[in-house]
C-alpha cells in the first residue's frame, strides 16, 4: 500500500513516459530458460544423466589426460592463478599420493590390470588418502597443459573448493559431475543447432540430440576432468547462434552472442583456434546477405562478433605478460612449439592427408596405418576407452561399419532428394564446411608437431568433438531417408543403436576394470 | 519455414500413426538390445582373480619346439619362478601372439617345489593376443610355486609379452635367466557365466571411489536406465 509521501511524490511527478521497468536480472533468466524447447531440456538431461554414469562407473584418473587437468584446477585454486608451461610435471604431494593409492601407475595404459578390488586394498587407498600431503607444492602440469587457458579451470575451481575438506577422490567425482553438467549444454546447444538447420523435420531433431547424447566417447569423456568437455559445448552454442544468423539474419545481439561462444571456446582450449576460420566466414557470408552488397558496414557486425570473441583472449595474453609471468601467447611455449623442428609444408600436408585418409600412391609414408579414417577415426569413434587401452574385440569394429555404411548411405539418399534445397543454402553450408576443416587441420597440425618431436601421433576421436553438431546432423538427415512412412522406424532406430553402443561400451569398461 | 510447420500441418491421425511406429520401432530395438545384454552376459565370464603384476608391454621371449630354426633367441620352454596363484584358479590366461589361424600348441604346468601341482588342459587361443590353458583342476589353495609354458609343435612360434624386470627376477629358459617376465591372468574356473560374477563385479565396483558400497553400481545402474527411458519417452513424442 503506497504511503502519504508516496502518494505526494507521485503527484509531483510529471507524466511519464511509459518505458518498461528493467527487470532483475534472474527474472530475465527465469523468461530466457522458460524459452528453451521441451525436447532440448530433456535430451540434455538425458546428456547429463547419462555421462554422470560414466564419470561413476570409470575410476579415478583412468581418463585421458585427467590426472594433468587436475592438476591444472588444483594449481589455479591454491596458487590464485594458472600454471606456467614447464619443462616436465611435477604433481602435488596430495595428487601423487592418491594416483598411488589408486595403483595409477600399474594401470594406466595396461588393460590387463584391475581397479582396487580387495578390502585390504580399499583400507591402504583410505589410509593413504586421509594422509593427505600438501596440495600447493605441484606445478600445475605445467608441461602437459601449463599452456592451455584457464576458463575450464576456472569452472572446476568451483566444485574443488566445495570438495576441499574432502579426499582427492571427492573432488575428482565433484568436478566430474560439473563436466557431465556441460555435457547438458552441449547436447541443448546440439538440438538447438538442429531445430534452426532442419526446421522442417522436427522429429529429426530428437534422433540428433540423442544420437549425440548416448554416443559412448562423448559421453565417457563427458564424465571426465578435461577441458575439452567445455570446448564442445562452447563449439555447439556457436554452431546454434550460426545457424540462427543463417536463418533469421545477423544482428547486434546475434554477433555479440557469437563473438562471446568463441571467445568461451578459445579460453576452454587452444584448439578451439581450429573454429577461427569457419567462424569469419560464416560472419562473412552473413554480413553480406544483411547488407547485400560489399561495403563497409558488411564488415561491422563480422568485426564486432570477432572483437568480442578477440577480447578475452588479448585480456589473457596481458595478464600472461604482466600479471602471470607465462608466455604471451601460452600455447606456442608448449606443445604446440615449432621451433627447431623445422616443418615444411609439403610433408605436413601429406601427413595431413594421411591422417584422415590413406597414402596415396607416391606419399611419403607417416606411421599411420594403411587406412586412418577406418584404424583411427571409425575405431576411435567405436570405442577406445580408459588412456586408450580398452577396446572391443577386433570383431565389433569391423561389423560397426555396417551401421556407419548404412548411415551413409541413408544419408546421401536423403542429401540427393533435397539437393534444390541444398543449393540454394550453399553459402550456409560451405560455412559449416570451413568449421569443420578448420577443427581438422589444426588437430593434424597438432598432431605434425608431435610426429616431429616424439615420432608418435595424438590422433584421438575425442578432438574432432567439436564437431558434433555436425555429426548429429547427419543422423538427423539420415532418418528422413525412410519418406513419411519409415521415418519414425529409422529414427527410432539410430536411436536404439545409440542405446546399444553405449550400454555395451560400459559392460566393456565393467569388465576392464571390475571383472 | 516455420520451425514446427512441419508438425503442425500434419493431421492429427498421420502425427498418431507415425508415434505408434516410433513407439514400436523403440519396444522392438530395446527388446533385441535387452535379449543382446542378457545372452552376453550368459556368456564364460573368465573372471580374473588376479594377475602376476607384469604389464604386456614387450616382447621378452620367442618360444617354438624347434628353437634353432626359430631364429635367434627362441627357446621352447619358459618358466617363471615366485608365482601366488590364488585358490580357485580354474585357467591361466598368458599374453602371447601367434599365428591365430590354427589351434595354439602349447603345455602348461603350474609346479609347487619339485612337484607338478597340475597341467593345462587344451590351449586356445582367446582375446586379441592371448592364450588361454585351462588347468585339469581349480586349484583347492593357492600355491607359490613355477609356472612353465612349453612349445609343442614345432612349425609354430609364439611371442610371449611382459615386461623387463631386475636382473635375478627374470623368467628361466634353457638354464639361463630372461631379461623380463611374461604377463600372466589367474582366472576363476570355467562355467560361470557373467550372472554369476555379477555379485563380485559389483563389490569391486563398490570399492575405488568417492564413496563405497553397493551404492555405487546401483547408482550407474539407476542413472543409466533413467538416462534411456527419458531418451526413448521424448522420442516416443518427439514430433508432438
Amino acid at each position: 500500500m503506497a504511503t502519504g509521501a508516496q502518494r505526494q511524490l507521485s503527484r509531483r511527478r510529471p507524466p511519464a513516459r511509459r518505458t518498461p521497468r528493467p527487470r532483475p536480472p534472474l527474472a530475465r533468466l527465469r523468461t530466457r530458460l522458460a524459452r528453451v524447447p521441451r525436447g532440448a531440456a530433456i535430451c540434455a538431461l538425458v546428456a547429463i544423466l547419462n555421462a554422470a554414469a560414466w564419470s561413476v562407473l570409470v575410476p579415478a584418473f583412468q581418463m585421458p589426460d585427467e590426472p594433468a587437468h587436475y592438476a591444472y584446477a588444483e594449481y589455479l585454486v591454491q596458487h590464485g592463478q594458472p600454471p606456467a608451461s614447464q619443462p616436465s610435471d611435477r604433481r602435488s604431494s596430495s595428487e601423487e599420493a592418491a594416483l598411488e593409492a589408486l595403483k595409477f601407475h600399474e594401470m594406466q595404459s595396461f588393460a590387463e590390470e584391475g581397479t582396487i578390488w580387495s578390502a585390504q586394498e580399499q583400507a591402504q587407498m583410505r589410509a593413504a588418502l586421509s594422509a593427505g600431503g600438501s596440495r600447493a607444492d605441484g606445478n600445475g602440469a605445467g608441461k602437459e597443459v601449463g599452456g592451455e587457458p584457464p576458463l575450464y579451470y576456472a569452472y572446476q575451481a568451483i566444485p574443488y573448493a566445495l570438495a576441499g575438506g574432502g579426499t582427492v577422490l571427492d573432488r575428482v567425482q565433484l568436478m566430474r559431475l560439473a563436466s557431465a553438467l556441460v555435457a547438458g549444454v552441449t547436447v541443448l546447444f546440439t538440438f538447438l543447432f538442429l531445430r534452426e538447420a532442419l526446421p522442417a523435420v522436427p522429429e529429426a531433431w530428437t534422433v540428433g540430440a540423442l544420437g549425440v547424447a548416448f554416443a559412448p566417447m562423448f559421453a565417457f569423456m563427458s564424465g571426465a576432468v578435461n577441458s575439452d568437455n567445455l570446448l564442445y559445448a562452447a563449439s555447439a552454442a556457436l554452431f546454434y547462434l550460426l545457424a540462427r544468423g543463417f536463418r533469421r539474419g545477423l544482428d547486434g545481439r546475434l554477433a555479440v552472442a557469437i563473438g562471446a561462444a568463441l571467445a568461451t571456446a578459445l579460453m576452454a582450449k587452444v584448439n578451439a583456434f581450429g573454429l577461427v576460420p569457419g567462424t569469419a566466414l560464416a560472419l562473412l557470408v552473413l554480413g553480406r546477405r544483411r547488407e547485400r552488397a560489399w561495403r563497409p558496414q558488411t564488415l561491422a557486425l563480422p568485426a564486432l562478433a570477432l572483437g568480442v570473441a578477440a577480447a578475452p583472449v588479448l585480456l589473457e595474453m596481458a595478464l600472461n605478460a604482466t600479471v602471470w609471468g607465462r608466455p604471451v601467447v601460452g600455447a606456442t611455449a608448449g606443445n604446440f612449439r615449432t621451433s627447431a623442428l623445422h616443418p615444411q609444408l609439403g610433408s605436413a600436408l601429406s601427413y595431413a592427408w594421411q591422417f584422415y585418409l590413406a597414402p596415396l600412391p607416391g606419399m611419403s609414408s607417416h606411421p599411420l596405418g594403411p587406412f586412418a579414417l577406418r584404424e583411427l577415426w571409425i575405431r576411435g569413434f567405436v570405442g577406445e576407452f580408459g588412456w586408450v587401452d580398452t577396446f572391443f574385440s577386433r570383431a565389433v569394429y569391423d561389423v560397426a561399419l555396417v551401421p556407419v555404411a548404412a548411415i551413409a548411405l541413408l544419408l546421401g539418399r536423403t542429401l540427393l532428394a533435397r539437393r534444390a534445397r541444398l543449393r540454394a543454402r550453399i553459402g550456409e553450408l560451405a560455412s559449416y564446411a570451413a568449421l569443420a576443416v578448420g577443427v581438422m587441420a589444426f588437430v593434424a597440425s597438432a598432431s605434425y608437431v608431435s610426429y616431429l618431436r616424439y615420432h608418435e601421433s595424438i590422433a584421438q576421436v575425442r578432438y574432432l568433438f567439436p564437431l558434433l553438431p555436425l555429426y548429429a546432423a547427419l543422423l538427423a538427415l539420415a532418418a528422413p531417408a525412410g519418406g513419411r512412412r519409415w521415418t519414425p522406424v529409422l529414427g527410432a532406430a539410430i536411436v536404439v543403436l545409440a542405446v546399444a553402443h553405449d550400454v555395451f561400451s560400459q559392460l566393456l569398461v565393467v569388465a576392464r576394470y571390475y571383472a | 519455414m516455420d520451425a514446427s510447420a512441419g508438425a503442425e500441418d500434419e493431421p492429427q491421425d498421420a502425427a498418431g500413426e507415425r508415434r505408434r511406429r516410433r513407439t514400436i520401432a523403440l519396444a522392438i530395438g530395446f527388446a533385441l538390445l535387452a535379449l543382446g545384454v542378457v545372452a552376453t552376459l550368459s556368456r564364460d565370464a573368465k573372471g580374473r582373480i588376479r594377475t602376476n603384476g607384469v604389464p604386456a608391454q614387450a616382447v621378452v621371449a620367442i618360444a617354438s619346439a624347434d628353437p634353432g630354426g626359430a631364429g635367434a633367441g627362441a627357446v621352447r620352454t619358459v618358466c617363471q619362478d615366485r608365482e601366488l596363484i590364488p585358490s580357485g584358479t580354474g585357467a591361466i590366461r598368458i599374453a602371447l601372439t601367434g599365428f591365430r589361424r590354427v589351434p595354439p600348441r602349447l603345455s602348461l604346468t603350474v609346479s609347487e617345489g619339485e612337484a607338478v601341482r597340475d597341467a593345462g588342459r587344451a590351449a586356445r587361443w582367446d582375446a586379441d593376443a592371448d592364450v588361454l590353458v585351462p588347468l585339469a583342476h581349480p586349484l583347492a589353495r593357492s600355491v607359490v610355486g613355477s609356472v612353465c609354458i612349453a612349445a609343442l609343435a614345432p612349425e609354430q612360434r609364439y611371442w610371449l609379452r611382459g615386461a623387463a624386470v631386475g636382473a635375478f627376477e627374470g623368467a628361466r629358459a634353457g638354464g639361463r635367466r630372461l631379461p623380463g617376465r611374461v604377463h600372466l591372468e589367474y582366472l576363476a574356473a570355467d562355467g560361470g557365466s557373467w550372472w554369476s560374477s555379477i555379485a563380485t563385479i559389483a563389490r569391486r565396483m563398490g570399492l575405488g571411489h568417492a564413496w563405497s558400497g553397493a551404492s555405487v553400481p546401483l547408482l550407474i545402474v539407476l542413472l543409466t536406465l533413467t538416462s534411456i527411458a527419458l531418451g526413448a519417452w521424448q522420442l516416443a513424442r518427439s514430433d508432438s
